[in-house]
């Protein structure tokens, strides 16, 4: 090969290389160039992203042409076709401003200068469909040398969810403050540095101030500082146990002693967390008084009571003097009247003639029947004095000793007694077995004329409370008409030749039901027996949960 | 005083009432009691008889009533038991009380009975009767009058 044709070759294949290296560069460049294209799509993308999510748009305005651009985000807020984004104006845009916010939408316009390029404005905004927003917008225009404006650059935000949000809560709170300005109890929140956060009017009229005027402000402002401080202490407390509180305080206000009724409680988070502490505090100073006055009258009625029973034992003791003297004295003359008749009759019947002995006989029947009388009259008073005993009692059994006792008394009588099988009842034994024995000895003496005597005791059916228990004969019976006098010391409803007796045994009865705190009544038709129901008071045995709550 | 034998020991009745002092002699008449009945009208008289300057012999038996001007039937009661003389002579208390009271003062006393004194005159012998015989048959004094 010659030299030329070796240079030529040479050449060639050196154009060939450095046509291959540009060659590599340029697909170098192109991919770069691609991947830079690729970074930018990627980041537009981004940022698209973010502006859709924060429901936000960028836009550029140019006064000169009136042109608007925007970023694709504005067509979902905005309410806009693609068509309509992209041909919009400035003119256009701000006749959708709402009519009532667009003239200080222009001022904000009109106001930009090169000494204040920058705004921030939120303004409400109607969309073609009708639908009202409210639009958050933040911007910055540019000018020439002029001072005339060139662009309008900037941000919208749709924050009408936030904003609704915000009226919603705003709401809420107005709602709270009618609500606790309209109760006389004093009502105020505070945060963890004891500052308010919520207060009454009730509380603000106390502190001479307005609620809005203790919003963020400590007490010390508004009342003394040892005050002050106590209240703090108690909130404290609460916040650091976390335990809600209840106490009485005191406090001395224009001359006025008030009472206090405090309740503190911690406030907490969604997550459990104490933010802060609550307080309702009630004056309670007429509700002091009234107890307080109660528990006057109360003292009072305690010492009246106490003169009362000064007053009764006085009259009992004075009772007790007259019935030591009645068994002593008032029988004295009787034993000498009938003592004397006996020994006249005896020792002088030769002198009296059979109507005078009659009438000595008459004189020592009516002693011993007067004798009788006084007997009867110091058992009444006696059971009207001794101390109750209570236990419990079988008011059955009871009947069923009585009624063998009458059996055996009487042994030609012959009366079926129905007695129930059990009666338990807490009571004086000695007492009810007075009173359950006048009853069966009435019911025995008033059956006399019964050929098919009957006596029944019982408590009637049902849960009454206290329980009603009876005795009922088939006897004489008597006319309710004199039912009234039934129960009185020496009413008599028989004639002494029908049926014997002092009349002071159902005046027995009724005095220790009386003393049992019982009820005790009679039904009974002349020739048709008689009933006499009773209650013996709250104390029935069985009736436990009465017995341990007492 | 009616006693046709007067055997035995005497009965010293203390009772202020002059009908009921002729009652109970009555009674202890129709008790068939016999014995020579002293009366003694209140304490004082009771105590000096028994225990003063000039006593005679000791009675088989006293019927003290409770209720006495001057000394009472506790009081008189009270001051034989105190005295060796008469520490244990039978004391039966008369009374027309029926209080359970007088009753328990009267044996913490050291009485030997109580009797209640009822308004029927034959009631009242019934109890008076076995009551004598039996602390005057303790003495060894009883004299019955047949």
């Amino acid at each position: 090969m010659s030299a030329k044709r070796k240079s030529e070759n040479d050449q060639l294949r050196e154009a060939r290389l450095a046509a291959l290296n540009l060659m590599q560069d340029a697909v170098a460049a192109r991919q770069q160039a691609e991947q830079a294209a690729a970074a930018l799509r990627e980041s537009e993308a981004r940022i698209q992203q973010a502006l859709r999510v924060s429901r936000s748009f960028t836009f550029e305005w140019e006064p000169a042409t009136d042109r608007v651009q925007r970023s694709g985000s504005c067509i979902a807020i905005l309410g806009l076709t693609g068509d309509q984004a992209a041909h919009d104006t400035g003119q256009q845009y701000f006749q959708r401003v709402h009519p009532g916010d667009r003239a200080r939408f222009m001022q904000m316009l009109a106001d930009l200068a090169p000494t204040n390029p920058d705004y921030e404005v939120t303004y409400r905004y109607v969309r073609a469909d009708g639908v009202e927003l409210v639009i958050d917008e933040t911007g910055q225009g540019s000018f020439d040398a002029a001072g005339q404006l060139q662009r309008l650059v900037g941000v919208g935000a749709d924050v009408t969810a936030r904003k609704q949000a915000e009226a919603a809560a705003a709401a809420a709170n107005r709602q709270m403050q009618d609500l606790i300005d309209n109760t006389t109890a004093l009502v105020y929140a505070c945060d963890l540095e004891e500052r308010f956060i919520v207060a009454n009017n009730a509380l603000a009229v106390l502190l001479k101030t307005t609620p809005a005027q203790l919003i963020g402000k400590r007490r010390h402002e508004f009342m003394p500082p040892a005050d002050a401080d106590a209240h703090e202490a108690a909130d404290r407390k609460v916040i650091a146990t976390g335990q809600a509180v209840e106490f009485e305080e005191h406090s001395e206000l224009s001359g006025r002693s008030i009472t206090w009724l405090s309740t503190k409680f911690p406030l907490r988070d969604e997550q459990g967390r104490i933010y802060g502490v609550a307080g309702i505090v009630t004056d309670i100073s007429a509700r002091k008084r009234a107890e307080e006055q109660i528990q006057q009258l109360n003292a009072t009625l305690e010492q009246r009571v106490l003169e009362r029973t000064d007053q009764l034992a006085i009259a009992n003791a004075e009772l007790e003097a007259f019935c030591y003297s009645v068994s002593h004295d008032l029988r004295a003359p009787l034993r000498s009247m009938d003592g004397f008749s006996r020994i006249l009759l005896q020792d002088y019947a030769a002198q009296v003639d059979v109507t005078g002995q009659d009438y000595l006989r008459r004189v020592r029947a009516a002693c011993q029947r007067m004798g009788q009388l006084i007997d009867d009259l110091l058992r009444l008073s006696r059971l009207t004095r001794a101390e109750m005993r209570y236990r419990e009692v079988d008011l059955a059994e009871l009947a069923r000793t009585i009624t063998g006792e009458l059996r055996q008394g009487t042994p030609g009588r012959s009366v079926d007694c129905q007695i129930a099988e059990a009666l338990p009842v807490m009571a004086d034994g000695e007492l009810l077995t007075a009173a359950l024995r006048n009853l069966l000895e009435n019911a025995w003496k008033f059956t006399g004329q019964q050929a098919q005597a009957r006596i029944e005791v019982g408590m009637l059916p049902g849960d009454e409370a206290p329980p009603v228990f009876y005795v009922r004969d088939n006897g004489a019976g008597f006319d309710m008409a004199h039912a009234g006098k039934l129960f009185g010391a020496f009413q008599r409803l028989h004639t002494a030749s029908e049926f014997p007796g002092s009349g002071i045994g159902l005046a027995i009865v009724q005095r220790v039901i009386h003393r049992h705190g019982g009820r005790i009544w009679a039904e009974a038709a002349p020739g048709q027996g008689a009933t006499f129901y009773f209650t013996l008071g709250a104390r029935e045995a069985g009736d436990g949960q009465h017995q341990s709550a007492r | 005083m009616d006693n046709i034998s007067q055997p035995g020991k005497s009965i010293l009745l203390v009772e202020d009432n002059p009908d009921d002092e002729a009652l109970t002699l009555l009674a202890l008449r129709n008790a068939h009691i016999g014995n020579k009945v002293v009366v003694a009208r209140d304490g004082v008289q009771a105590v000096e008889y028994l225990l003063g300057e000039g006593r005679g012999e000791l009675p088989g038996m006293v019927l003290l009533d409770f209720k006495l001007p001057k000394w009472d039937g506790l009081e008189v009661l009270r001051r034989l038991r105190a005295n060796e003389r008469t520490r244990l002579l039978p004391v039966v208390m008369l009374t027309s009380s029926t209080v359970e009271q007088d009753v328990q003062e009267s044996y913490r006393h050291g009485a030997s009975s109580y009797v209640f004194k009822p308004v029927d005159f034959d009631e009242f012998v019934a109890v008076l009767r076995p009551a004598c015989a039996y602390w005057l048959a303790r003495a060894g004094a009883v004299a019955s009058r047949r």
